[in-house]
């Protein structure tokens, strides 16, 4: 194998995640560790709430947040909660990076336009070069539908003023910019569930390109409203298993009946190898390199051909060979379809080597976040790979295929070297990103 | 004749061989280079079967192969590639970093594009070859066979076969930031003394549409025309100016009063002036042209 020069090196730094196991990046692998589910029955935020939906009362939800002290009661009120999920978990991958150290320089968003251009929260990085893409499926655009209540029952003038900062999908990542003074480049990336992955391929290429010396992303998702949920029940694409709740998410299994929504959010810090290095930051691995492809097929239903590309293309761009990888961290959402055509779609991309790969589906412990499932199956990943663990695919009875290590129900503990995460979104989006371990970074097979 | 000097004089190359230390191997490896060829590698793909034969003219240190290589590991295919290049260093360098393996081999062969046909003839299969690739070497041949590589590229090719070429010295390569790349050059000229620049560039620098039409006047058709920005880091600028045929073509732009430095001297300098430079861009041209039925 040769190496890539350094200065070509991108690393991840830090990572940082709210979701369905747990509130940040350490206790996530403990309960992946330990092959727990987030799924349960749906528990109103506020007892006002009005029932979720008829059918399905299934949610793999964040327990127990608290966005103090990155975010205050006062903030809260201009911030849908997928940018306030997004902006905690930016907060510890930064301080995960080292470069949030002082939470006390930290102010409160309506403060922030009192201070000068000086104002700098962050340890040693200049504002204008770091940055932060950040994916999502649905941002804030279900408060459209409390909107339109608003001016059916009171009048438009009624409407609140902060709106609109509430249904833009781009403050999921305009929120943490704010915050932490991310004045590189700053952006959303959506493209349906595939959204985080695209982002940190977005991002990738911003530090390729130089455009920014370190870039934020990842990505978020939080839409328990009833707008999303009849939309995905009614295209029968929700579990409605609702009697047994952490048995429902049930990827490569026989019995898969549909996907648990999640919420939740994933963050990695990126950054140039030598200017890690050179800080002395801790380095999870070398995010070696990604694939968009776009299917062009159906609305719903994967072609698999593009799902095939996408993987192909993240190898030949990481100059990797299929027998290079050890662990796929797979999209597997718990539809029949979609299940199923990804196995065949790894099954095609790695030939003989399929027999050997480690291939799992968080989405058995954290549901499906939607555009955010990438950033915090990349969070995962990226934690199992470090702790020399292969995370479980739990729920896994009855195998929808034969002769694959699809890790049933419990962890093991390997050394590996390479992981490939999958993210397919609605519409035919398909993503795949590669991580070496820091053992093998830079090195490439032809 | 020793690495290192110009093939017997002769006319089909205008620039010195690689040796060591001075050579390609080290800008190689950077990805940003690696990329853009592995883009339009696989762009390529899309034209080639799961068994398929390829040429690559001006092979350097093996990229072109070690990208195909890849290709077939990936899409589960085989190929054999034939690849040519006047330069026994970087053949010799090739042929070490690129073994074959159970999908793919490689054949070596030292010469010019000019003669492929001469070269190639009764090794490669009669009905031709799927894929001629001409991977950041058109532009190195000199002008005035240009055409003639490209015609007998075509003329070794199947029916549906496909002529695969990029380069980064067109007249288009530096378009937005030429003095930044120029600067460093003046700069590490300078230490040698008054210089003037030379009437005539380096290296021609053709407008795209030239070699557009070449290709077209050897009967074949574009299929696919692709212009790329690719950023290099600084060390891929410090580590071009190790690469002998670079170096020649700086040096060839400046008319040096007190004589030309040596090529090695003049490398140094270029070194450690692009090493202050910033990241610099260059556009980069793709072409596939096929063969019609
Ligand atoms: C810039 S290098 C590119 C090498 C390789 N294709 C790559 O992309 O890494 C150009 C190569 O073209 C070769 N070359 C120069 N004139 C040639 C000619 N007339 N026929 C074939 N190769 C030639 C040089 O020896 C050199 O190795």
């Amino acid at each position: 194998m040769r190496r890539r020069p350094e200065e070509d090196i991108i690393v991840v730094t830090g990572v940082g995640t709210v979701n369905p196991l747990a509130l940040n990046a350490r206790d996530t692998l403990q309960a992946v560790k330990e092959g727990r589910s987030g799924v349960g029955l749906y528990e109103p935020l506020d007892p006002n709430e009005p029932l979720l939906n008829s059918q399905v009362k299934l949610a793999a939800q964040v327990k127990g947040f608290d966005p103090n002290p990155f975010l205050t009661p006062r903030d809260l009120r201009r911030v849908h909660r997928s940018a306030a999920l997004s902006t905690v978990a930016v907060a510890e991958a930064l301080q995960d990076a080292g470069l949030l150290t002082d939470l006390s320089r930290l102010v409160e968003l309506t403060e922030i336009d009192k201070l000068g251009s000086d104002y700098r929260p962050l340890d040693g990085i200049e504002p204008g070069r770091i940055g932060i893409r950040l994916g999502t499926g649905i941002g804030g655009s279900t408060y459209i539908a409390e909107v339109q209540k608003i001016i059916d029952q009171r009048g438009d003038n009624r409407v609140p003023a902060i709106a609109m900062q509430i249904i833009l999908a781009d403050r999921v990542e305009i929120v943490p910019s704010q915050k932490f003074q991310l004045k590189g480049p700053a952006a959303v990336t959506v493209s349906a569930c595939a959204s985080s992955g695209m982002a940190m391929g977005d991002a990738l290429d911003k530090l390729r390109a130089r455009r920014a010396d370190v870039m934020v992303s990842g990505g978020v998702d939080s839409a328990f409203h009833p707008v999303a949920y009849a939309a995905f029940n009614n295209m029968r694409a929700l579990s409605r298993r609702n009697d047994s709740a952490d048995k429902a998410s049930t990827p490569f299994d026989q019995g898969a009946a549909g996907f648990i929504q999640g919420e939740g959010a994933g963050i990695v810090v990126l950054e140039r190898y030598p200017d890690a290095k050179a800080r002395g930051a801790k380095i999870y691995a070398e995010f070696a390199d990604y694939a968009d492809t776009a299917d062009a097929f159906h609305d719903t239903a994967p072609s698999g051909e593009g799902a095939v590309r996408a993987m192909r293309n993240a190898l030949a761009y990481a100059y990797l060979n299929p027998s290079d990888i050890d662990y796929i961290n797979a999209h597997g959402t718990s539809t029949p379809i979609g299940d199923r055509k990804e196995l065949e779609g790894i099954t095609e991309v790695f030939g003989d080597h399929t027999a050997r790969l480690y291939i799992s589906s968080s989405k058995s412990m954290i549901g499906h976040i939607l555009g955010g499932a990438g950033g915090v199956e990349a969070v995962i990943t990226l934690k199992a790979m470090e702790a020399g663990i292969i995370p479980p695919t739990i729920n896994l009875i009855n195998a929808i295929s034969e002769g694959m290590n699809l890790v049933p129900n419990k962890a093991l503990y390997r050394k590996y070297n390479r992981s490939m995460s999958n993210t397919f979104g609605f519409g035919g989006h398909n993503n795949s990103i590669i991580f070496n371990h820091p053992r093998v970074m830079g090195m490439f097979s032809y | 004749m020793a690495v290192g000097e110009r093939v017997e004089q002769s006319p089909k190359i205008y620039h010195t061989l690689q040796k060591e230390g001075m050579n390609y191997t080290a800008f190689s490896r950077h990805y940003p280079y690696r990329r853009e060829n592995a883009e339009l590698m696989l762009e390529a793909m899309l034209y080639l079967s799961a068994r398929f034969t390829g040429v690559d003219i001006g092979s350097g240190n093996g990229l072109a192969a070690q990208l195909v290589k890849g290709m077939t590991e990936i899409f589960l295919r085989e190929a054999v590639m034939w690849c040519v290049d006047p330069d026994p260093y970087a053949l010799a360098q090739a042929e070490k970093d690129t073994p074959s393996s159970d999908r793919f081999k490689a054949h070596w062969i030292k010469g010019f594009g000019q003669d492929i046909e001469v070269l190639l003839n009764g090794q490669i299969p009669e009905d031709g070859v799927d894929m001629v690739s001409i991977l950041g070497t058109i532009h190195e041949v000199p002008p005035d066979d240009q055409t003639s590589v490209i015609s007998a590229g075509a003329r070794i090719l199947r029916p549906r076969g496909i002529v695969v070429v990029n380069s980064e010295f067109t007249d288009i390569a530096t378009a937005d930031n030429e003095t930044l790349w120029a600067m460093p050059a003046g700069r590490a000229a300078m230490k040698f003394g008054r210089v003037t620049k030379a009437e005539k560039p380096g290296l021609l620098q053709r407008a795209p549409a030239e070699y557009t039409q070449m290709g077209e006047n050897a009967g074949l058709v574009l299929v696919y025309y692709q212009v790329v920005p690719v950023t290099y880091p600084t060390q891929a600028l410090v580590d071009i100016n190790q690469y002998s045929g670079w170096v020649e073509g700086v040096r060839n732009s400046f008319i040096f009063e007190n004589g030309q430095p040596s090529l090695e001297e003049f490398s140094r300098e270029l070194q450690l002036s692009y090493g202050r430079s910033k990241p610099l861009t260059r556009q980069s041209v793709r072409w596939i042209f096929q063969k019609p039925n």
